[in-house]
């Protein structure tokens, strides 16, 4: 087995191995010299005495001498098993992509460069005969790695030096069962797996690799590069919110983001944004260190179809996880559909469309009579608002308006603000609500908001999260009798409803008991009562719209499974891919794609994983996540101590720890023979019994007189 | 003695000290003139000794009377005779002596105060002291003195002689012993540093030749104990020898070495009727020669 020294500079403390023998002889001449006036005793005294003590002498110098051996050995760091030049190996390097690895080391080249330069060592490292496989932890469709192993490094050291970054986070269980099947597939005995990363602990903790995940006759050495500590900044973006359904054209749409500063000291950052049409927009932030700091951004589209946009943060100190890529769908101006006159409905149709058009909230009140309603419910309406006075009786329109509701329409039931005393006409049993009789009340009765995560208050919560209204107190009102399905979000004071929601399917109900005049409550005084019937307009319902947001590195699936696909990228990171589904390894990067397949179109928008800029990697230890594996985890410095020394680590076992055990044992030995007199080592290596004290009184001569 | 409390080896403040200290002898002694000590002779001492018959040639006034008086016989009272002792002080002056580390003096500076203490208190009880020193023979001797002021010119001389030389106890010993016609008190200062067998034949020669022997065994502490450590090079005073020795490793053996010879010396020197005294060169010249004075 050859030996190799990671650290040659302790071969220049060799030389000291011969200090205790230089202290030997050095004392042996600094003897004292004595006169002394006979020396009858002396020569009186066993003389094989001298002997024992010699061996004595010399069993310490060489221990001593030997555990300076050791100790140097073991700094020297030697290698024991690198491959012979008669053995193949079959050597998989799995290298770290994910978006942690942008990041710079202490030697200012960044990780991912510092991988493929190790990579490259291991490539040079190879003899004739071994098989080479190169494979990235997050798959990339831009890499050109071959797959399976290859016995010609040229071809993987092209590939391997045109890996780039991504904005994923790994999947490192996954990738790992990946590689060691891989490794399975050599024809070579002798297996090894590289991993090289930078151990990064939100990727390394992620996951479980079971006991099955096994690969025999392989060693596993996981690289781990060293990441410079944060000495500033470093701002990560995290969407909170993208809308998951067709957004009207001209509707001001907010998305809310969090900034969120890893680094050890605050950060002024500008939040960028710019959208397919143009439109630029930019805000600088503070952002405190260790700290998160939200913010919206608002968009709107003119028109309809597919559009998107970018985010991205300037000024931190990262580049990964600092930006974003969004897709949004739109359609034509929607209508809310009115049954009834203008009067009936108080100042919802104000709410619904603020300046009575569609310019603001992309919603056009339109208004129409009972017989119409059949009619005006296929153009799809994107709210129906009904009066309960007006509620259609014949069964074609209460279907037709029941079919509305279950694909997903919003139906809203209000009282007419100048109806009678009764509801003149009864709601259908498939309703399960009813509005019961007028009630005045003789002082204003406060109303109670229930529910405070329901997504009809939101934008309207404050920092305890609950609804902020103001006091709102009932005039008038009429009492909502509800079935079991429905879901009670305003009450009066006694504990009647009087705003309740039923889902139904895709579809929901709002059955209200008070008309929105102020008259009837002191809603339609509040600016919030506008973002209150937006929210139960437009509400937060996913619909089926041909764009995924995902986060780089998601997985995400093709409309057609089967069909050849066309991928191009609109925005963000470049790709032109074509090919079967199966054969698609993924978006590792933020961007904005177009899938086409057949007649089929789709759009993909990808933000970078905030993961990524989390700042803590494990340690220089055995992974926990690897506790099944056996692995050894040993540092990759940085550029100029990359070495083929670094390389031979990774073929070799360490006997730094045997050889400090060694060491340690050594020192105790010798710790105890220097304790023992050569006569006891005597008595005690022959294991002849010690004189009894009684025996060895009876042969001590009788005391002389002495004065 | 104003000349003797000048001396190196007998300070003023040790002769005053040991002035009032006596020195006896086991055996009786022959002395030239009357003295403190008993005599294997009978004289005019008031100590009774035995009655004899008178015979012819004695003095007729020599018969008790009142024994011829009950008796009817004529009988002669005789009695223990008192005699002054003659000592021989005999110093080890081989190199061996010349080794000091724990005590304040040599070996041999202390075996030559406690021969000057010795000899002084001799002298002070009116006995005569005679000196010698030897190595492997003897080398020098001082003829006795019982008095002072010729004890002076001696402990002066004392001060001029040097320890060097190998020394031979035993042929050292056997020399004196011929040397030495009258029985005397015999002190032998010594560091013993022979075989005790050996030494120990001459220790019997002198006791066959009835004087009563006193040995004192000057010691240094360190020669016990071995108060050394680390890797030490022994060099022999007397041979020049050479040893290497790990003073630490071998310190029990060499104890056990040591603490076995003084024993065997103890046990030789009482067999052979000798006093026998361990001296560290540490103790104090008064509480070594304590030791000796008045033993009997």
């Amino acid at each position: 087995m050859p030996f190799l020294f990671s650290n040659p500079l302790a071969e220049w403390l060799l030389p000291a191995i011969t200090l205790p023998i230089l202290f030997h002889l050095f004392f042996r001449l600094r003897r004292q010299v004595r006169e002394f006036p006979s020396l009858m005793f002396f020569l009186r005294i066993d003389p094989r005495l001298s002997a024992k003590r010699k061996i004595h002498e010399w069993l310490i110098l060489f221990l001593r001498c030997l555990f300076i051996a050791l100790l140097i050995l073991a700094l020297a760091r030697p290698l024991l098993g690198l491959k012979g030049s008669n053995e193949n190996v079959a050597r998989l390097v799995l290298i770290d992509n994910s978006g942690s690895m942008s990041a710079s080391t202490a030697g200012g080249v960044s990780k991912l460069t510092l991988a493929q330069r190790a990579t490259k060592e291991l490539l040079d490292a190879s003899h004739p005969g071994d098989a080479m496989a190169v494979q990235v932890m997050i798959p990339d469709p831009t890499a050109t790695l071959p797959r399976g192993f290859d016995t010609t490094p040229a071809l993987l050291r092209d590939a391997m030096g045109k890996l780039t970054p991504t904005d994923a986070a790994a999947s490192v269980p996954k990738a790992i069962r990946a590689a060691l099947a891989t490794l399975d597939t050599a024809k070579t005995p002798q297996r090894e797996l590289h991993i090289i990363t930078d151990l990064q602990r939100e990727n390394w903790s992620r996951g479980e690799l079971g006991s099955d995940a096994q690969s025999p006759n392989c060693r596993i050495i996981i690289h781990r590069i060293e990441s410079a500590p944060l000495a500033a900044g470093s701002v990560s973006i995290e969407l909170q919110q993208i809308p998951a359904r067709a957004i009207p054209a001209g509707r001001v749409t907010p998305v809310r983001v969090k900034l969120q500063n890893n680094g050890p000291v605050a950060a002024h950052v500008r939040l960028n944004s710019t959208d397919d049409s143009g439109k630029n927009f930019s805000q600088n932030f503070d952002v405190a260190a260790k700290a998160a700091v939200p913010a919206t951004l608002t968009f709107s589209f003119p028109s309809a179809g597919f559009h998107w946009a970018q985010i991205w943060v300037e000024g931190d100190l990262a580049s990964m996880a600092s930006h974003a890529s969004l897709g949004f769908f739109c359609t034509d101006v929607r209508k809310a559909l009115f049954v009834g006159s203008k009067e009936d409905f108080g100042a919802l149709p104000y709410a619904i469309s603020p300046g009575g058009n569609s310019d603001l909230s992309g919603i056009d009140a339109v208004f129409a009579g009972p017989d119409q309603l059949v009619a005006r419910l296929a153009d799809k309406p994107l709210a129906v608002i009904l009066t309960w006075d007006n509620f259609p009786q014949d069964g074609a329109t209460s279907d037709a308006l029941q079919d509305y509701v279950r694909q997903g329409g919003t139906l809203i039931l209000v009282p007419a603000p100048n109806a009678g005393v009764t509801v003149s006409r009864s709601a259908p049993a498939w309703l399960d609500a009813n509005a019961g009789a007028l009630q005045t009340t003789k002082e204003p009765e406060p109303l109670v908001l229930l529910r405070e995560t329901d997504p009809l208050w939101q934008d309207l919560r404050g920092a305890d999260g609950l609804p902020k209204l103001g006091l709102l107190r009932a005039f008038q009102y009429r009492l909502v009798k509800t079935g079991d399905d429905w879901q009670a979000l305003v009450t009066s004071s006694n504990g009647a409803t009087l705003l309740a929601r039923r889902t139904w399917e895709h579809g929901q109900v709002y059955a209200s008991g008070l008309a929105f005049t102020p008259k009837w409550s002191s809603f339609p005084l509040r600016a919030s009562f506008v973002v209150l019937v937006q929210n139960a307009v437009f509400g937060n319902q996913a619909e089926q719209i041909p764009v995924q947001n995902l986060i780089a590195g998601d997985e995400f699936h093709f409309d057609v499974p089967d069909a050849n696909a066309v991928l191009k990228s609109l925005a963000g990171s470049a790709l032109d891919w074509q090919g079967m589904p199966h054969d698609f390894a993924g978006l590792p990067r933020a961007g904005v794609y177009e899938i086409s397949q057949r007649d089929h179109a789709g759009w993909v928008a990808t933000s970078a994983n905030a993961d990524e800029a989390d700042p803590t990697y494990l340690p220089l230890a055995p992974v926990p996540l690897l506790r099944n594996l056996p692995h050894d985890v040993v540092p990759l410095g940085h550029e100029d101590d990359l070495t083929r020394v670094d390389v031979a680590r990774a073929g070799s076992s360490s006997l730094y720890r045997w050889l400090l055990l060694a060491a340690l044992l050594v020192l105790l030995a010798e710790t105890w023979l220097a304790n023992v007199r050569s006569s006891d080592l005597g008595r005690k290596l022959s294991l002849k019994p010690a004189a009894s004290p009684e025996k060895s009184a009876q042969k001590q001569p009788g005391e002389v007189t002495r004065v | 003695m104003p000349s003797a409390r000048a001396s190196k080896y007998l300070p003023s403040r040790v002769a005053d000290q040991i002035r009032g200290l006596g020195i006896s002898a086991r055996r009786p002694m022959q002395g030239g003139i009357q003295g403190l000590h008993r005599s294997p002779d009978f004289g005019a001492s008031v100590e009774f000794a035995e009655y004899r018959d008178y015979v012819e040639g004695d003095a007729p006034n020599l018969i008790d009377l009142q024994v011829f008086a009950k008796t009817d016989r004529y009988m002669i009272r005789r009695f223990q005779d008192e005699t002054s002792l003659r000592a021989s002080v005999l110093v080890d002056a081989s190199a061996s002596l010349n080794f000091r580390q724990t005590g304040p003096v040599t070996k041999f500076e202390y075996a030559c105060s406690l021969a000057a203490g010795v000899m002084y208190m001799l002298v002070c009880q009116g006995d005569a002291a005679a000196l010698s020193f030897f190595t492997d023979r003897v080398t020098q001797r001082f003829a006795p003195v019982a008095s002072t002021e010729t004890l002076s010119p001696i402990l002066l001389e004392m001060e001029n002689i040097e320890a060097k030389g190998p020394g031979d106890i035993e042929k050292a010993l056997h020399e004196a012993a011929e040397m030495t016609k009258q029985r005397s008190l015999v002190i032998v200062i010594s560091d013993l540093l022979q075989p005790p067998a050996q030494f120990a034949r001459g220790i019997q020669h002198l006791q066959h030749n009835r004087h009563d022997v006193t040995v004192f065994h000057v010691l240094d502490a360190a020669e016990i104990a071995l108060p050394l450590h680390g890797l030490v090079e022994l060099r022999d005073l007397e041979s020049h020898e050479k040893l290497l020795i790990e003073a630490d490793e071998i310190r029990p053996r060499y104890a056990q070495a040591v603490q076995s010879y003084l024993a065997e010396v103890s046990r030789l020197c009482t067999a052979c009727g000798a006093n026998y005294f361990t001296i560290d060169t540490r103790t104090p010249m008064l509480e070594a020669l304590a030791k000796r004075a008045n033993l009997f």
